[in-house]
């Protein structure tokens, strides 16, 4: 049996290979890419309250830290919202190179707009980005 | 005259909407086709990558 994975130093790009490409790890500190199976009524007669799996989403949320400044996140994100980017996840970065010990999820999302500012006295911006999915994700193994 | 359809092959393995493709497989003209095209050209034999915005 596979050892648990801890993730240490995920892979999480945005735009990989393009003109805006953005690399969050080092922004954020929280990472999830996960489904959810829509359930369908398909009850009869016959089998009553029967449900099935229909359509899958995917969401996807990245806990940021907020910063400022050229590479800093919102001057990054900002400038980005609202478009439709393509983001790359990795649970260990490999840049990308898929392994069957370490898959590669893409997928595409609309970027949010994200906080400027919200945090007390002293305190920093943290807050979740989250992205939903257009489709499903390609898992890549090899 | 006649012409053949491009076919377009998987170029790794991979999983999408349900379906593994395995190196060499067809990827047939559909969703997933578009799809890789569009954002892992790198996943299909001969696909464009994705034009770059100036």
């Amino acid at each position: 049996m596979a050892d648990a994975h801890l993730m240490v130093d995920p892979l999480i790009t945005i735009d990989p290979g393009g003109p805006n490409e953005l690399q969050l790890k080092c922004h954020g500190r929280n990472l999830s890419l996960v489904p959810e199976d829509n359930l369908e009524d398909v009850e009869t007669f016959c089998a009553p309250g029967l449900e099935q799996p229909g359509t899958t989403t995917w969401t996807s949320s990245i806990s940021l830290l907020q910063s400022f400044g050229a590479d800093g996140a919102w001057n990054l994100l900002h400038a980005m919202r609202k478009t439709r980017k393509t983001i790359l996840i990795q649970p260990t970065d490999a840049a990308g190179t898929p392994a069957v010990g370490n898959p590669t999820a893409t997928f595409e999302a609309f970027l949010p707009s994200v906080p400027f500012v919200d945090a007390g006295i002293g305190e920093k911006t943290e807050f979740d980005f989250e992205l939903t999915a257009i489709g499903e994700p390609v898992f890549a193994t090899a | 005259m006649k012409t053949t359809p491009k076919t377009f092959k998987a170029t790794g393995t991979f999983e999408h909407a349900g379906t593994t493709y395995k190196k060499g497989d067809t990827v047939p003209p559909g969703r997933t086709l578009d799809f890789l095209t569009r954002v892992r050209p790198d996943l299909i034999e001969g696909a464009k990558p994705p034009k770059v915005d100036d």
